[in-house]
């Protein structure tokens, strides 16, 4: 029988969620994480159940571990969000030429060697094209299905999450944009807990990264919950201890171009931004700082449109900071980073500088001979009857 | 076109006093290339001036709205500020609009505060003394006029005197009535070859989408693309990045295409708090400070030879940080770590030993090292 609608037909949706399946083994749709057992032998939940899930349901405002550091004196902190992994509609941005991973390296590297390094994934990095409605929509070009799941693209965010490790991160820390939070929505899942961790937890334990140097060293990769977090910053040295904090506000949702426009949407979305020493807020559409308020640049080509809407090209490199610990509680400074000097002009450039400045002392010090000798010569009283006689005498 | 090139600065003119008339070059280190002049009036509408000094990092230091002599103006920090960012060899001291805060003498003024500190007529001298020093005043690029000491500002209508300007003139440095283009030489990280930085320099663009529209507008005018706009007048201290795009022709002029240019839009402080009493809350805010931006070159990650036309080899890091510390009237932690490496001490001793010399050794020797730092630069 003639095919009469050959672009849209329900048969070609299910064949190609079967067929997907068969494949990949990717499952779709919500999933009830309790076992066959388990639902047989369940009963209803009574008052006391309530309330153990509202206790839980509570998620703490500041993270329970604190960012350590060990005698530095500087923490280099960079963002890294708006993956959109295997998204069509806004890819990342080098992601057809590997550049991505060199900007990736490039703020990383954008520090001082022994600064420790802090890395977030601060959300949208699993992307939103992983759901049902895509894997049917999609494209077949060369038998190939256009459409990339979400265990891609959970294996690509390991991939990296080892690239960060091997290039300089000390710590990572992985938290839920909105992009995480729609598949919690649709699939009952945290994927960044239940399928992430518990995928690569295992090698975590016993993965090393080998450094230039040869040396050994464990990166240490958390996972926070929550999009409104704050973080404790404890620097121990010799003879003290102090502390600093910082605060991350992730899962953003605005169309806003201007700082103003995005601070006012986090704070509608947070319940208020939650005051720090200095407030991070991942951003795509607005780059910039306004008073202790940083919105970092994400890795998405695009800044985020209204449907329909032409979206404008985002701008990047905004985002890796170093903070400068000083010593009392809560005395911390920002800038992009502390390498202040080209180490191979620098020496050249000091020497230039200090001939100008010898230079300088001489040309003052002739402009002050110059005026004394012009003093002397106003102030010399001729002898007029002397010179008058003198020339009477020629 | 609005405007043309002046030729001759000394040219008639039915309005003399608005053109500075300094076109030598200037003894420290910048010039001016040049002055558009409106060919409708006389009035200078922007300068453009390149540094000379070229080196890897430099401190661009925007010293804004200091509104001397107001309520609420903040001196100690001022001075403070202004001194020790000038003990760096590479910094560039940028005096912008707002110098002085009432500058006329009428008691019904319209100013920022209702009250002065100072009288309006000393408030210049203020002003004069934080900047007649060796160390700053070599360093300052040029003083811009702002909403209340420039001869059109709305603050100062019914003095139609340029304060900012007699400022500039006491001192002997330029004075800009509207904005600066200034062009700072930096080495590529690379290379070491030497690239410029374009900066412009007004005191207030009316709206975000007008200041970004002025990357294009300055393209087309003066064919130099800028890296950054910094402005004034709100006392905000902010900076932002934005993408803009800019159209890219053939060398027949033909439209190929648009590249999409970042540009930083840095906003400075001021060192007036809080100045009337509906705006008390601002007595309870930060410290007046002074921004401060290391500029060098970088390397863009995303270029390669194949994208060369959309993405540049080399992107500007714009390195902004406060020049004094929140919590104490001292240098910030940062401006201490960059003195570590750019502050000269003076040699006190080769000060007072060339000071006592006769005027023909002190030349001989001012020869001597002058060659030897021209050769090294030929070389």
């Amino acid at each position: 029988m003639q095919d009469l609608n050959p672009k849209n037909n329900q048969q070609k949706q299910n064949d190609i969620v079967d067929l997907w399946y068969a494949l990949t083994g990717d499952k779709f749709g919500k999933v009830n994480l309790a076992t066959n057992d388990e639902v047989a032998n369940a009963s209803p939940a009574g008052t006391r159940e309530y309330i153990q899930q509202v206790k839980r349901k509570d998620i703490p405002l500041v993270w329970d571990n604190d960012i350590v550091v060990r005698g530095q004196k500087n923490l280099h902190i960079v963002f890294l969000h708006d993956f959109n992994l295997y998204d069509m509609s806004n890819p990342q941005k080098g992601v057809e030429d590997m550049t991505s991973f060199k900007a990736i390296k490039s703020a990383l590297g954008n520090k001082n060697p022994s600064d420790k390094t802090l890395v977030f994934f601060s959300g949208d990095v699993i992307g939103k094209e992983f759901n049902i409605t895509s894997l049917q929509n999609a494209s077949i070009e060369n038998k190939k299905i256009l459409f990339w799941g979400l265990q891609k693209r959970i294996d690509k965010l390991i991939d990296y999450l080892f690239y960060v490790a091997k290039n300089g991160a000390d710590e990572i820390i992985l938290m839920n944009g909105r992009d995480e939070h729609q598949a919690k929505r649709k699939l009952n899942r945290d994927i960044l807990d239940d399928a992430l961790m518990d995928n690569f937890n295992s090698i975590l334990l016993d993965y090393a990264v080998e450094t230039i140097s040869g040396q050994t060293k464990k990166v240490k990769i958390s996972y926070v919950p929550g999009v409104k977090k704050v973080f404790n910053i404890k620097r121990i040295t010799a003879d003290k201890t102090y502390y600093y904090d910082i605060s991350v506000h992730t899962n953003l949702k605005t169309t806003s171009k201007t700082m103003q426009g995005n601070k006012r949407a986090a704070q509608n979305q947070h319940g208020e931004l939650a005051e720090a020493d200095y407030i991070f807020v991942p951003s795509e559409n607005a780059v910039g700082s306004y008073s202790n308020v940083i919105f970092s640049s994400g890795l998405a080509r695009y800044k985020d449109a209204t449907k329909s809407y032409v979206p404008t090209v985002s701008t990047k490199g905004y985002n890796s900071f170093t903070l400068v610990l000083g010593d009392a509680n809560h005395k911390v400074e920002i800038a992009r980073t502390t390498n202040f000097t080209d180490p191979k002009t620098y020496a050249v450039e000091k020497r230039i500088a200090k001939q100008q400045q010898e230079i300088q002392i001489l040309a003052d010090a002739a402009k002050k001979a110059i005026d004394e000798k012009l003093a002397k010569v106003y102030q010399n009283q001729p002898n007029y009857k002397k010179l008058l006689d003198s020339e009477k005498g020629e | 076109m609005a405007f043309k090139k002046s030729e001759n600065f000394t040219q008639d003119t039915n309005n003399p006093r608005l053109m500075t008339d300094r076109n030598e070059l200037d003894a420290k280190k910048d010039y001016i290339l040049e002055r558009s002049q409106d060919e409708r009036s006389d009035e200078i509408r922007f300068i453009k001036k390149q540094a000379m000094n070229v080196n890897s990092h430099v401190l661009l230091a925007t010293v804004t709205d200091i509104h001397a002599g107001g309520q609420g103006f903040d001196a100690k920090r001022c001075k403070l500020a202004i001194n020790e960012v000038a003990k760096c060899f590479n910094a560039h001291i940028y005096i912008g609009g707002d110098s002085v805060d009432n500058a006329n003498n009428n008691p019904n003024c319209a100013t920022n505060s209702f009250g002065n500190r100072v009288r309006p007529s000393e408030s210049p001298e203020v002003v004069y003394d934080l900047l007649n020093d060796r160390d700053v005043k070599s360093k300052i690029v040029a003083i811009l006029g702002g909403n209340h000491d420039a001869e059109y500002g709305n603050r100062n209508k019914q003095n139609d005197t340029s304060i900012s300007h007699h400022i500039a003139d006491a001192l002997g440095v330029d004075y800009v009535p509207y904005g600066l283009i200034y062009s700072i030489p930096l080495l590529t990280p690379d290379t070491h070859e030497v690239k410029y930085q374009n900066y412009l320099f007004i005191h207030d663009a009316g709206s975000l989408d007008k200041a970004l529209r002025l990357v294009n507008i300055v393209k087309e005018e003066t064919g130099l693309l800028l890296d950054g706009i910094m402005i004034e007048h709100l006392h905000q201290g902010q900076e932002a990045l934005y993408t803009v795009p800019v159209p890219v022709y053939d060398k027949n002029g033909k439209r190929l295409g648009d590249k999409n240019h970042e540009v930083y839009i840095g906003m400075g402080y001021s060192f007036q708090n809080g100045s009337t009493i509906y705006g008390s809350q601002n007595m309870f805010g930060q410290k007046t400070n002074l921004r401060v931006y290391d500029l060098s070159w970088q390397l863009n990650p995303y270029y390669t030879h194949d994208k060369s036309t959309e993405e540049p080899k080399y992107k500007p890091c714009i390195n902004a940080f406060n020049a004094l510390a929140q919590d104490a009237d001292e240098p910030s932690m940062l401006l201490k770590m960059y003195q570590k490496k750019y502050a000269l001490e003076i040699n006190k001793n080769y000060e007072s030993n060339w000071s006592k010399k006769p005027l023909e050794k002190i030349t001989t020797e001012l020869k001597k090292k002058t060659e030897s730092l021209n050769n090294g630069r030929e070389m």
